[in-house]
């Protein structure tokens, strides 16, 4: 018997037989004889997602069952890439996991009181402008895009903090408006629309030109769109959205030659493939040898790829387990965005939907922008594959993403006496 | 090791990621099984607000499971509107919720200003307009 409610055992069962076959095959080919510790360390805290699944079961938890399995697997292909590339960067993935699951913890309690978190609105636009401005002002430069924060003691990037609360501040705004769309003359919806639109649109121009940073503002971008599309069902805002932000990147780039040079190297990586596209040419030489089944963890060279851990792990997953491996990786996040968006389909509430599906969304946007990047699609951007590539900054806010959209699951379940 | 282990092991660990992922499947498979059977929701009330044909303002119709609406006297919400076709469109329950769905009508149906082109899902203070007739839906379950 299949209960998706519970903590299924056979599905955490290859999830972990997954990672721990993984960790064994990297120890054995890349670093035989070295201390078993960080293999042990890594396991550890994968194994924390099913006892926090089970705690959460134990205290009541009527929620989505398969979304913190997935999670698992992708956190668990993650550390083992890692491991094989840089073991050290490895333990730092795995303790910023455990802080990450701190924030679960804490989000998933406050989204299981939706009411309350939808009431803080302008707290939230307020933090988003705050850490815009003080990025724009104080922000470091790291890998051509200006977008972390140094605070002495640790460095983050504040546009992860920013994604959530452009979320939480958008669901609630835009489910307060929820009644006026069936009842006002459009006019009005649409000045009331077109304020958030147009002030995210403009910050994400300024971003792409300041900070350099591309995927930051193309991330924001597809938040507001996808949420105003999700609110009021109405295509034209989106494609009004879109086209103007193209005109004004198309401007951005004929006046700005930074700009122009991220967009050329799309364009056509091999023609400087020493200089300005040998990461992106790395990265599909990578892709390309990976085959249908790809050289085996350890046994490829992705080490070649500059920013491989980050920002084009998952080249290196497509080289070492192949294009089979790679589409298991892409069917693992639509999985997650399904379960995300189904969570939003059964809740009752404007926030609560909202909130779900702009959760869904953004683990969406995140895993095309870089997927797309990496097989240049699209232009390449330095955002982390959510759960798989490094990034302390990243893992936390997506986990936090990840303990509200549970938290919504388990209070929508809860209320109408169901079962996800 | 030998070649012949790591061999298997990495056709192992893709089978692994795949065999995951059949089971997750194979888990909302059986999620959509038990979720057919889920026809017993709480009842729902759809109230009249405004209206150019013979309905009255303010008459509010009980729905409980599904139900059709239309001009036609056999169905079980009935609204004298000539806009209104003689089968308009129906609620059914899907999942534990309520949606409505346009049964081909010459006017349209609309929920919340838009037309519905596919079956949409009902959340309470929602408006459906069907002809010149706009409903409130109410499904205050949750108090």
């Amino acid at each position: 018997m299949v209960r998706t409610q519970l903590a299924d055992p056979v599905l955490y069962g290859f999830s972990l037989a997954l990672s721990l076959g993984g960790f064994v095959m990297v120890h054995t080919v890349r670093h035989p004889g070295d201390s078993l510790m960080p293999v042990g360390y890594g396991v550890l805290v994968l194994l924390s997602l099913p006892v926090i699944h089970l705690a959460l079961l134990r205290s009541g938890f009527r929620g989505d069952g398969l979304v913190l399995p997935v999670t698992q697997t992708l956190v668990g292909l993650g550390l083992v890439e890692l491991y094989r590339l840089q073991p050290a960067g490895m333990v730092r993935q795995a303790t910023w996991v455990l802080v990450g699951l701190g924030g679960f913890l804490l989000a998933y309690r406050a989204a299981s009181r939706a009411e309350r978190l939808s009431r803080y609105r302008y707290l939230y636009a307020a933090s988003i402008l705050v850490l815009l401005a003080s990025t724009l002002l104080f922000g470091v430069e790291r890998g051509g895009a200006r977008q972390w924060l140094d605070l002495g003691f640790a460095s983050f990037q504040p546009s992860e903090v920013v994604k959530v609360c452009l979320v939480l501040f958008l669901a609630s705004y835009l489910a307060e408006h929820h009644r006026l769309f069936a009842l006002r003359p459009p006019q009005e919806v649409e000045r009331r629309i077109l304020v958030p639109v147009a002030a995210v649109l403009g910050a994400s121009l300024l971003i792409l030109v300041v900070q350099r940073d591309l995927g930051g503002a193309l991330l924001y971008l597809s938040i507001v769109l996808g949420m105003v599309y999700v609110g009021t069902g109405r295509v034209e805002y989106v494609a009004t959205g879109a086209l103007a932000f193209l005109a004004g990147a198309g401007v951005c780039a004929a006046l700005f030659p930074h700009v122009r040079a991220r967009l050329e190297v799309w364009v056509d990586p091999w023609r400087d493939l020493a200089g300005s596209g040998y990461q992106l040419g790395q990265a599909l030489f990578a892709l390309a040898s990976g085959g249908i089944a790809g050289a085996g963890l350890g046994l490829g060279y992705p080490e070649l790829i500059p920013a491989v851990h980050t920002d084009l792990i998952f080249a290196a997953i497509g080289e070492e387990l192949g294009y089979a491996g790679a589409l298991g990786v892409i069917l693992l996040y639509m999985l997650l965005v399904t379960r995300g968006f189904r969570i939003a389909l059964r809740a009752r509430r404007a926030f609560s939907q909202l909130l779900a599906a702009g959760i869904s969304l953004v683990l969406a946007a995140q895993t095309l922008l870089i997927l797309g990047g990496s097989v240049r699609l699209i232009p390449l951007t330095g955002i982390p594959l959510p759960f798989v590539g490094y990034g302390g900054s990243a893992v936390v806010s997506n986990f936090v993403l990840l303990g509200l959209l549970l938290g919504v699951s388990h209070h929508e379940e809860a209320l109408h006496g169901r079962r996800a | 090791m030998s070649e012949l282990v790591l061999l298997l092991l990495r056709y192992l660990l893709l089978a692994l990621l795949f065999l995951f992922l059949y089971r997750a499947v194979r888990v909302m498979q059986e999620e959509l099984r038990g979720a057919s059977g889920e026809t017993s929701v709480p009842p729902a009330t759809l109230a009249v607000e405004e209206t150019e044909g013979r309905v009255r303002p303010g008459q509010v119709f009980v729905i409980s499971g599904e139900a059709v609406i239309g001009r036609s006297p056999e169905v079980q919400v009935v609204l004298a509107d000539e806009f209104t076709s003689h089968q308009h469109a129906r609620l059914v329950v899907r999942g534990g919720r309520y949606w409505i769905e346009d049964l081909g009508s010459r006017n349209g149906t609309y929920l919340n200003g838009q037309r519905i082109e596919a079956p949409a899902p009902l959340a309470d203070g929602d408006l459906v307009r069907i002809g010149s007739t706009t409903l409130r839906f109410r499904w205050p379950t949750w108090a």
